[in-house]
């Protein structure tokens, strides 16, 4: 019940959330360069509440079903993070057909009839790689076996191939556990292109229906020349079979492989940049017109498939008058597929001009090793001329366009008066001028000082004369109880004495001397000892107040004990 | 009686002395109206030994421009405007001596604008500020420890004051420091001896006369001065060789 509530909140608050925060609809896929027939997925996400429609192309086929739900991510905008709410679809399939081909942009339709609009995402699709492996129709007496197919058995060096993990099942297949991925026995780069989960499939071997579990694929580059041994891949299978009453786990090892690796052809230009697949060069100086000495920024892009992640840069020969400031900076953009590497490689070369003049920079060439026609391609990149501005002539048009706009013809005349307000000051102030200045603000404080102790000592003085008054009033008091007859009155009258003592000494109220105040000064102001016998000599007080029959001795005693009190308390 | 011969004579000297002064000064302006831009020169340079000010300075410009001796106006001018950073004036005809040198060459003003603002003042009110605010000080400091108050108002005095005297204290030290040394230099000649130390060897190196130069450090004899240029390259040269202001 309290989940439902809450739920229910949740899902009413994000309307509101999503009001908050700006409108958005992204379109995201998984890859970007498949191979027809792999499956990708698309994830349309958006913070608006309405109705999702996407554009797709009709060659894409949908497989498995479409994910729904609400997350939210962290962006950082203008430096300052920003939770982001937002709800998701998902869904995957596969195109069949190989091309370039758009998918969306998504489009949702808000509940006040407003639209917003997703990006377009361009995905292109490779013909399907032919996979070479040993026969499986030469595995048929196993119930489940693995092969490993590759997509070349030789390559040239800088090449890439791609090579497949791949298990037969004549049973079903419950689940794969423990895969080991295979090997090589020299060194090589992978990287992983295939779907991220298992892709199952059929393949008609001796006439017989064999399901196909497409394990783990990769794009390999081996870094030697030579012949390469593929180590065998290892799984563990869970099979079904109808045959046996349990479940069957049986460990599968693959088929090895080979690939041969052949050295790149002779006759490679001397401005060859490594590069073996197809490529293209661009390139844009970042402008033409330029003071001398100032830096020019120079951009050449690299773009293609094969090794781009492994070419080196193009040589770039400056004439006279013209360096490289500091090296060139590189700028990858590129994914991993069937193709080997895909995408673009930009450097960026900064030049700095160091003459005036018109400036021609010979043509950039990179050569390349184009796998179609097994032959060295050269690609060239012409450079438009710079026009150097020398700084003489450019300080010259700034101080004329300066001197243009204040017209400063003449000097000014000469003065009539002798202004001398202004002179050479004295050095008063350094040094003993200097304290001097300061004598004031000491002078203060010493005399801030000298008045504070005078008035310290002063109040200390008052307090001593005031002490003694009150003491010698309190004791004459009690001396004078003789002259009282009555000795109930003599009682109060020691009472009013004590109290009066006390309100003086403790700088108070009579009305405030109390038994709780007196514990209260204990033992800061007044000793315990003190505290509980003026407490006993209270209660005696109190205690023949309200008596009958006093005797003398009771109230002599009392004045004894009072008498002691004063004293103590101002010695 | 003795006492008041004694004050009637110090105010006659002290009149006469400035009318001396005033004397030299209106010649050499009179020099100038006359177009005897020479004599006016030597004038100016008579009254500046005696009695360096703004007025002469900027007269001594004139009279050094007037005779296309643009290297020593500029330094006239720039020499009036350490007494009056903010004078136009000067300003203009400072810029004006720099362009008649190099035309390429951009005038800045020697001081920046906080010490234009400081000096701009003057060594009186800053004297008069700090007097003043130490007094107010002095007696918040009293009160404070002689009575132990600790009212809001007392507080909010001292630190009001300690701020004004302290920057008026700044102010005074400024002015001294100002015009207690030379900051500047330019060279006489176009080509002057340029060296690794005083008395040491002759060293390779360019100055332009429209460079303004900072002066670092004096030697012991004060006939030697260590200047740095534009690209913080370091020389000694002989103070004959320099115009310092």
């Amino acid at each position: 019940m309290v989940r439902n509530i809450l739920l229910h909140i949740v899902f009413l608050l994000i309307p509101f959330i999503g009001m908050l925060q700006e409108p958005f609809v992204s379109l995201e896929v998984s890859s970007k360069t498949i191979e027809v027939g792999q499956v990708f997925s698309i994830t349309i996400k958006t913070n608006v509440d309405g109705d999702i429609n996407i554009d797709l192309p009709n060659e894409f086929i949908p497989s498995g079903g479409s994910q729904t739900g609400m997350s939210s991510s962290i962006e950082v905008v203008d430096g300052k993070r920003r939770a982001v709410n937002y709800k998701f679809r998902t869904f995957a399939g596969y195109l069949e057909k190989k091309g370039d081909y758009n998918f969306g942009p998504a489009t949702v339709k808000a509940r006040n009839g407003e639209s917003f609009r997703s990006e377009v995402q361009k995905i292109k699709a490779l013909k399907s790689q032919n996979m070479i492996s040993s026969n499986p129709s030469e595995n048929m007496s196993e119930k489940v076996f693995g092969l490993i197919q590759q997509s070349k058995k030789e390559i040239y060096e800088g090449e890439s191939l791609v090579i497949l993990s791949k298990v037969y099942s004549q049973v079903p297949v419950i689940q794969f556990e423990e895969y080991t991925s295979y090997g090589f026995d020299k060194p090589a780069e992978t990287q992983a292109i295939g779907p991220e989960r298992i892709r199952t499939g059929y393949e008609v071997v001796n006439g017989k229906n064999i399901t196909t579990f497409e394990i783990s694929k990769h794009v390999v580059f081996p870094e030697q020349v030579g012949q390469y041994e593929i180590q065998p891949y290892h799984i563990t299978v869970l099979t079904d079979d109808p045959r046996s009453f349990f479940p069957e786990r049986k460990s599968v090892l693959s088929n090895r492989s080979e690939i041969k690796v052949k050295p790149l052809p002779s006759g490679m230009p001397s401005y060859f940049i490594d590069g073996v697949g197809k490529f293209s060069l661009s390139g844009k100086l970042k402008k033409t017109e330029v003071l001398q000495g100032e830096v020019v920024e120079l951009k050449l892009k690299v773009s293609g498939n094969g090794n781009l992640h492994n070419i080196k840069k193009p040589n770039v020969k400056l004439p006279e008058g013209l360096t490289f400031y500091g090296d060139p900076e590189v700028q990858d953009s590129f994914s991993y597929c069937n193709l080997g590497v895909v995408g673009s490689k930009t450097f960026t070369y900064y030049i700095q001009v160091n003459k005036a003049g018109d400036i021609k920079i010979d043509p950039v060439k990179a050569a390349y090793f184009d796998l179609e026609s097994e032959t060295y391609k050269t690609l060239t990149f012409n450079f438009k001329p710079i026009h150097s501005l020398s700084s003489e002539d450019v300080l010259l048009e700034t101080y004329e366009a300066h001197l243009g706009e204040e017209s400063v013809i003449a000097m000014q005349p000469y003065l009539t008066n002798n202004n001398s307000d202004i002179s050479v000051p004295s050095s008063l102030f350094e040094g003993w001028g200097g304290v001097a200045l300061l004598s004031p603000l000491m002078l203060g404080a010493i005399l801030g000082i000298v008045v504070r102790k005078r008035n310290q000592k002063e109040e200390d003085k008052n307090k001593l004369k005031s002490e003694s008054l009150y003491k010698t009033t309190a004791l004459a008091e009690v001396e004078n109880l003789d002259s009282i007859s009555d000795n109930n009155e003599k009682v109060i009258a020691l009472s009013k004495t004590l109290t009066a003592f006390l309100a003086s000494h403790f700088d108070v109220e009579k009305g405030t001397i109390s038994r709780s105040f007196l514990n209260s000064m204990a033992p800061d102001t007044i000793s315990e000892d003190d505290c509980q016998r003026l407490i006993s000599i209270f209660n005696e007080l109190d205690a023949m107040k309200y008596g009958v029959d006093l005797a003398q001795s009771d109230i002599d005693h009392l004045k004894e004990e009072v008498n002691t009190v004063i004293n103590t308390l101002t010695k | 009686m003795i006492k008041r011969l004694l004050f009637i004579s110090l105010v006659f000297i002290f009149t006469f002395s400035v009318n001396a002064s005033n004397a030299t000064f209106e010649k050499g302006v009179e020099m100038l109206a006359l177009k005897n831009y020479a004599e006016a020169e030597q004038l100016f340079l008579e009254e500046i030994s005696k009695s360096p000010n703004y007025s002469v300075f900027y007269n001594l410009g004139v009279a050094y421009g007037e005779q296309e001796k643009w290297l020593k106006a500029r330094w006239a001018f720039e020499s009036a405007l350490k007494y009056k950073p903010l004078n136009g004036k000067a300003q203009y005809n400072a810029e004006y001596s720099v362009s008649q040198i190099d035309k390429r060459k951009i005038w800045t003003h020697p001081y920046s604008w906080g010490k234009r603002f400081v000096l701009g003042f003057g060594m009186t009110p800053w004297v008069v500020l700090a007097i003043l605010s130490g007094l107010v000080l002095a007696w918040v400091i009293f009160i404070k420890i002689a009575y132990q108050k600790g009212d809001r108002w007392l507080h909010l005095l001292l630190g009001l004051f300690s701020v004004v005297f302290v920057i008026s204290f700044y102010g005074i030290q400024v002015t001294n420091k100002h015009f207690g040394t030379n900051q500047y230099a330019l060279i006489k000649n176009e080509r002057p001896s340029l060296f690794i130390s005083p008395n040491g060897v002759e060293v390779d190196g360019k100055i332009t006369p429209s460079e303004r130069l900072e002066i670092d450090s004096y030697d012991q004899d004060g006939k030697w001065i260590k200047i740095s240029t534009d690209d913080h390259q370091s020389f000694w040269l002989k103070k004959e060789d320099l115009l310092c202001y």
